[in-house]
């Protein structure tokens, strides 16, 4: 048996419920299947497809990416061939599969995230909503409802009014208080919280004196984003019962059981499946040997288990 | 597409910071086409570095490559008998023949590695084939025994005329057509810097050659996934804009598929 498989790491917290806990962030594994030579979709819980909108998208002018100190900063922009025909062309190869699937939604207004979710909806041909009101890389919309709880409660509301399929909320790391965007959410129907979405960030060529990013500003991702990610899960979890996916930085097993251990109750991976894409496969693997290690017999036993010493 | 850890057989400092080195890799090497890329895992930095294929055995591949930022350096340091974590091949957009009657390789510098390739691999066809290999001197021409032995003609260009011509590969392009003159089921296919590369392709477009090139751009996963790597396409959208992915719809294309402006802007 594949430890992918293995019982122990099944999550079943509220609304979220997956064989395992390993999910691949939007935009860092395309629609599932690309890689599946390498990093096959069923070695993971869950699925999130790259970011839809309302209407097609052509993206941020290149250059999109750039390596940094420690890990890159992109501008993508949200390219996408939009809802229309997102179900037939980019959830049904993916449907064959045995892992949940998570379409991430996004618009430039409100009206946008209802009219999605009214499409995906009326095929009933995803297994959750991720509402993505987090994306730096868009002028308009993206991250700047998700710094404003009045504007993820009318989203959130809108969304929850056309849809039963449960409800996931991506926030940004950009807020001074997280705990009241999560209230806003959970006041209006959110199901589970996804954290954190990249940091705004530019990079300057030195001897062009320009942005090397097209956009000129794109997010910051990678292992030195770890701590801080954690960091809000952990106040996350003081916010709120609902299930938490955590991400940010994860690039081994350890990290994953570090956002356990803060209060997540699944993880997902981004970045690191540029570097790694058989990731997905060695975490379960790891938190298959720590739960052996440390005596855990289920996976519900580590989330929170650090923050519990300290917050009960 | 394989992910694989490969034994290094080989690796030569062949001077002016160029570096070959052979891994074995069967998995790979059986699968691997011109114009195909690897994405190398190196330690000192993040993202994997992509290098394009530069000759196949049955189970061993080669690659060319100059030691020019940490990626490339940290590899240009390894040992033969240590490993080295491989995806490949990659790619989609390769260089083909089709009916080609005459192949025009116009390489430069470290661009010679899939032009490589496609004569190694196409050794056998019957197209003619043209090399045009342009370098700064004498000490950064390689694998010129090879290259005679592969090519049907080869022309050495260097910047300082140290060796062959003096000058650059496009001017020695153009000679050659103003002696030869075009002629039906020509093909040029083209590897280098950005700056030779746009007149090879502004050269040929006005020729009426059809061209393939190999490009260059910033990658995240170079499997399809991430959307970093694109490049401005010459067809437009409602919003004005389009990008092709290089790392899956490339890096070989028709050179009529890319907005040149937009993207000699850009790099």
């Amino acid at each position: 048996m594949l430890c992918c498989e293995d019982s122990r790491l099944q999550v079943d917290k509220g609304r979220l419920k997956l064989k395992n806990p390993v999910i691949s962030a939007s935009g860092t594994f395309g629609y599932g299947i690309e890689l599946q030579d390498i990093a096959h979709p069923e070695h993971y819980g869950a699925i999130t497809l790259k970011g839809i909108t309302a209407k097609p998208r052509a993206g941020n002018p290149p250059p999109r990416i750039v390596e940094v100190s420690g890990g890159i900063i992109n501008s993508v922009g949200l390219q996408n061939d939009g809802i229309e025909e997102f179900v037939d062309k980019k959830v049904l190869p993916i449907k064959r599969y045995k892992t949940a699937i998570i379409a991430n939604i996004n618009g430039t207004t409100a009206d946008d995230y209802f009219l999605i979710t009214e499409k995906l909806n009326e095929h009933e041909s995803v297994d959750y909503i991720e509402i993505n009101v987090s994306c730096p890389n868009v002028k308009e919309g993206g991250v700047s409802f998700g710094k404003n709880p009045k504007a993820v409660a009318h989203i959130v509301k809108g969304v929850r009014e056309k849809t039963n399929l449960p409800l996931i909320l991506k926030l940004t790391p950009q807020v001074t208080d997280i705990g009241e965007i999560v209230r806003a959410a959970e006041d209006n129907g959110i199901d589970i919280i996804s954290l954190i979405n990249t940091y705004p960030a530019i990079a300057i060529n030195i001897n062009t004196k320009k942005p090397v990013l097209g956009n000129i500003r794109g997010g910051f991702s990678g292992p030195p984003v770890k701590p801080m990610a954690i960091n809000l899960v952990w106040e996350t979890r003081a916010a709120t019962n609902l299930p938490i996916i955590g991400m940010g930085g994860i690039s081994c097993w350890e990290d994953a059981v570090e956002f356990l251990l803060a209060g997540a109750d699944a993880v997902a991976v981004g970045t690191w499946h540029f570097i790694e894409p058989d990731i997905a496969t060695k975490i379960n693997q790891g938190l298959c040997n720590y739960m052996d290690k440390e005596q855990f017999s289920s996976l519900s036993e580590i989330t929170g288990y650090t923050w519990r010493q300290y917050n009960d | 597409m394989n992910q694989t850890s490969a034994t290094i057989t080989a690796i030569r400092d062949l001077g002016a910071g160029y570096f070959h080195l052979e891994a074995t890799c069967p998995e790979i090497a059986q699968q691997a086409l011109p114009g195909h890329f690897i994405n190398v895992r190196c330690e000192s930095v993040l993202l994997r570095r992509p290098l394009a294929v530069f000759s196949v055995d049955a189970s061993t591949i080669g690659i060319f490559f100059k030691a020019c930022g940490k990626g490339t350096s940290w590899l240009a340091q390894r040992r033969a008998g240590e490993e080295i974590d491989l995806v490949g091949p990659l790619g989609k957009g390769l260089f083909e023949e089709n009916n080609a009657k005459r192949v025009i390789l116009v390489a430069g510098g470290v661009g010679l590695a899939p032009l490589y390739f496609y004569l190694q691999f196409n050794k056998k066809s019957p197209a003619k084939k043209i090399l045009f290999y342009g370098a700064r001197n004498a000490q950064t021409v390689f694998f010129q025994n090879e290259l005679l032995n592969l090519a049907d003609e080869c022309y050495f260009v260097t910047e300082d005329g140290s060796l062959g011509e003096k000058g650059l590969v496009n001017e020695e392009l153009r000679r050659f057509y103003l002696t030869e003159g075009p002629k039906d089921g020509d093909v040029v296919m083209t590897c280098g810097p950005n700056a030779m590369i746009k007149t090879i392709i502004s050269f040929a477009e006005a020729e009426n050659i059809p061209c393939q090139v190999s490009l260059e751009s910033y990658m995240g996963c170079g499997c399809g996934v991430c959307l970093s790597c694109v490049i401005p396409a010459a067809d437009s959208t409602q919003d004005g804009e389009s990008y092709f992915r290089l790392c899956t719809e490339g890096p070989v294309v028709d050179s009529r598929r890319i907005d040149k402006q937009k993207f000699f802007n850009m790099v």
